[in-house]
């Protein structure tokens, strides 16, 4: 046994990573090691390339430069699929769902990793691993819009839809990205704490990129802020003070 | 962003709109050409045209109303019906099976999509491009008049379009609930069943509906190759000039379509409520 088997290896790590679009940087490389059970608050102005950190982190988008290894493992050429969806989970903050389809196709969707191809088209017809998805919408709050249709619910319950889909999926890392933007202070902080207790429950690791401070001083362990492409600071939570935070925000 | 950047940038916008502006003075032009070159001299309709016109027109308040000849058309507009239907159906399952590969929502590797989505737009393209007359005709050549010629004659070119509107379709769904459905671990075929066919299921079928109301004239149109139906029918009486019959037929011809139509807006309805 060597040395780096007998260490956990920690659940995300990004070595040099970075990413560009047609010329313009979005990420400029960067090294960034996440240990498991962490819950990392990813914060910065708009623009700064949080979307395209998690994304990375995600397996949403590969890098152009460096790696992104998950649980001690590359995931270039890892295709999305049972392997990828076991390690990540991804949320957003909206049009994350299938419109059309009612809630419990959305809920069991976070079981198409390990589904086969008959099994999901079965499912489409007649639910299959109902239990599953009552169980997470109960955890939710949703377990009695199951049978409606997705585009009917408010912003608010389609996030919980998404958290109960995430539930199913049973990621090691669950990344989201501003979670709660589009809801108003209260709703926002329970589906906040809903998250983390989610994520805590199966002492897994979560990475959100968030617009308040005060959630991520309340539910998050660990912060790093991003400004023009960069990463401009990496502390503990609990030396998070208001200065950095005005630099990082700074308008000039 | 740079100045320099910018600047070449709005320039090129600049040169887009000067095109554009270009274009539509060239599209103007022509028209107003197009209008001098009609012989507004008074000999636009020829002696007996106006009287027969008026005759037509007329007869439009006096259509054809005998037992008899409300069984023909009656029969006559089931034949349309049996014939717009089956040749929708054979298009849209032609539709589905070259739309969906020539979307090329299912091919991970650009080396395998190119080609494949290239041959079979051609061969949409190809599908399309000869009209559903010319097919009928071709048809009514090589097997006669048999309900066959009429399906087949419908069916190809409508397969074309449905498939080339399929692909688009598909491919122009919101691309973010497909995302998310792939970080849950499914595969493109799987993001083809969840997310693509639901989100693309209410245009699909519109669509669908509407060619079904083309089908509906189109077959009209293939009686004057001799296919029966409606079309024949006021083929046969346009010929004999009995216009109390024409019209019953028209009127049964839009009462049909009006027919498809409120079906599809009822079907679409319930499909996005």
């Amino acid at each position: 046994m060597t040395y780096a088997d007998r260490v956990p290896a920690p659940a995300v790590a990004l070595d040099a990573a970075g990413k560009s679009y047609g010329g313009t940087v979005a990420l400029a490389p960067l090294s960034l090691e996440v240990a498991r059970g962490e819950r990392l608050a990813v914060l910065g102005p708009s623009g700064s390339g949080k979307t395209t950190l998690l994304n990375l982190i995600g397996g949403v988008v590969g890098p152009d430069t460096g790696t992104v290894a998950l649980s001690g493992r590359d995931i270039a050429g890892m295709r999305p699929g049972r392997e990828l969806a076991a390690l990540v989970g991804v949320m957003h903050q909206q049009f994350d769902l299938v419109p059309h389809l009612s809630v419990v196709h959305n809920v069991l969707a976070g079981r198409l990793g390990e589904w086969s191809l008959w099994r999901s088209l079965v499912s489409l017809v007649s639910a299959r691993d109902v239990s599953l998805a009552v169980s997470a919408a109960a955890r939710v709050g949703i377990a009695d819009k199951l049978r409606e249709r997705t585009s009917r619910l408010s912003g608010g319950e389609q996030q919980r839809v998404a958290l109960a889909r995430l539930l199913i999926q049973q990621p090691g890392i669950v990344v989201a990205d501003e979670p709660v933007s589009s809801l108003d202070p209260t709703r926002a902080d329970y589906i906040v704490r809903l998250l983390t207790s989610i994520v805590d429950e199966s002492g897994n690791t979560l990475v959100a990129s968030l617009h308040s401070i005060d959630l991520a001083r309340r539910y998050f362990t660990r912060a790093i802020g991003l400004r023009e492409s960069r990463l401009r600071f990496d502390v503990d939570m609990s030396e998070l003070g208001d200065d950095t935070l005005r630099s990082l925000y700074d308008l000039g | 962003m740079t100045h320099s950047e910018a600047s070449t940038t709005s320039d090129r916008r600049l040169g887009v709109l000067r095109g554009r502006g270009l274009l539509t003075a060239f599209m103007v032009g022509a028209f107003l050409w197009s209008l001098t070159t009609v012989g507004w001299g008074g000999s636009l309709l020829h002696p007996g045209g106006l009287a027969s016109l008026a005759e037509f027109l007329r007869a439009a308040l006096t259509p054809e109303l005998s037992p008899p000849f409300l069984r023909l058309t009656l029969e006559s507009a089931w034949t349309t019906v049996a014939y717009a239907v089956a040749g929708i159906c054979l298009a849209v399952i032609m539709g589905l099976a070259f739309g969906i590969p020539a979307s090329g929502v299912l091919f991970r590797s650009a080396g395998l999509r190119v080609p494949a989505v290239g041959g079979l737009r051609f061969t949409l393209a190809f599908m399309r491009a000869i009209h559903e007359l010319v097919w009928a005709w071709f048809f009514v050549v090589a097997v006669g008049l048999s309900p066959m010629a009429a399906v087949m004659a419908l069916a190809i070119p409508y397969g074309g379009i449905l498939g080339r509107v399929y692909a688009d379709i598909l491919n122009d769904v919101p691309e973010q609930p497909l995302r998310a459905l792939r970080t849950a671990g499914a595969s493109e075929l799987k993001v083809l069943v969840y997310g693509r066919m639901p989100m693309a299921l209410p245009d699909m079928l519109g669509y669908s509906f509407y060619r079904l109301e083309c089908a509906i004239r189109a077959v009209a149109i293939m009686g004057f190759v001799g296919i029966g139906g409606l079309g024949l029918q006021v083929h046969l009486s346009l010929d004999d000039l009995f216009y109390g019959e024409v019209w019953t037929l028209l009127y049964a011809i839009i009462g049909l379509v009006a027919l498809v139509d409120a079906w599809s807006s009822w079907v679409r309805r319930s499909l996005t409520s």
